[in-house]
């Protein structure tokens, strides 16, 4: 069963640039041994290339992620911010947007992590759990949001189409 | 009736594509329609398209292609999902008829 970890949540950050978080959040997941040393560099470039800014209905959250060989083991790591940080769009990446939540996934590749994957997408879509995240101030509080979210939600629940 | 192949990429091929062809599964199974699903990353999208009749992306392609490419995000985000939805089911129905 996926549980979220409370050292992998950041709560009400604030961070100058897109590199200044994927720097601070590389070292991070490094010192843990989450990610190899190339993490950074990959997911710098995967971002820049194929941006992961997504507009929901009333927030605005990224998805940052990369190849899977980069990873040593799965997480999913939150940050919530008190400044909005600039990405670019995923379906229009010339157009910027001020981002409040980053959900940076750490996909380890096979088939057996899409459920895991899949929850969590369609947590994007939940505006009382993405209300919660954005608006705790600490870390315990999104946790148990998550938690209950994650057991008491099968996929076909979460779907809302 | 002819099964459906439906392509779905994204930039890396391993994360928002997976979540969307579990999003079209579902749909294509409610619907009852019979159809393979693959995922692929968008730089692999130019080479594999001529062998599918649908194509999804989330990420905005450089590519241009001479045929119709739906737009995925509606079914990441959830904003106009329905519409894509139907979209999906017409560029299905119109294959289909062929």
């Amino acid at each position: 069963m996926w549980k979220f970890q409370k050292d992998l949540i950041q709560v009400k950050d604030y961070y100058e640039s897109q590199e200044d978080y994927f720097q601070s959040v590389s070292m991070h997941l490094m010192k843990r041994e989450y990610v190899r040393a190339s993490f950074f560099e990959s997911l710098m470039q995967r971002e820049r290339n194929y941006p992961t800014g997504l507009q929901l209905e009333e927030t605005c959250v990224a998805i940052p992620h990369t190849d899977s060989k980069h990873i040593i083991k799965e997480f999913i790591h939150i940050t919530t911010l008190n400044k909005g940080l600039k990405f670019h769009r995923m379906d229009e990446p010339g157009e910027e947007i001020e981002v409040s939540i980053i959900f940076l996934l750490g996909m380890t590749s096979g088939d057996s992590q899409i459920e895991t994957l899949s929850k969590m997408m369609n947590l994007l879509q939940n505006k009382l759990i993405i209300d919660e995240i954005k608006h705790s101030p600490d870390t315990g509080e999104i946790i148990e949001a998550l938690n209950h979210y994650w057991n008491n939600t099968s996929i076909a629940q979460s779907t809302l189409f | 009736m002819k099964r459906i192949k439906v392509l779905i990429c994204c930039g890396s091929g391993i994360a928002t594509s997976k979540h969307v062809a579990q999003k079209v599964g579902e749909i294509l199974s409610e619907t009852g329609i019979e159809a393979a699903i693959d995922t692929c990353s968008i730089s692999e999208l130019s080479d594999k398209q001529a062998e599918y009749d649908i194509l999804l992306t989330t990420a905005k392609s450089d590519f241009t292609f001479q045929r119709h490419v739906i737009n995925a995000v509606p079914f990441l985000t959830g904003i106009n999902a329905e519409q894509v939805r139907k979209e999906l089911l017409e560029e299905i129905g119109k294959k289909q008829n062929i």
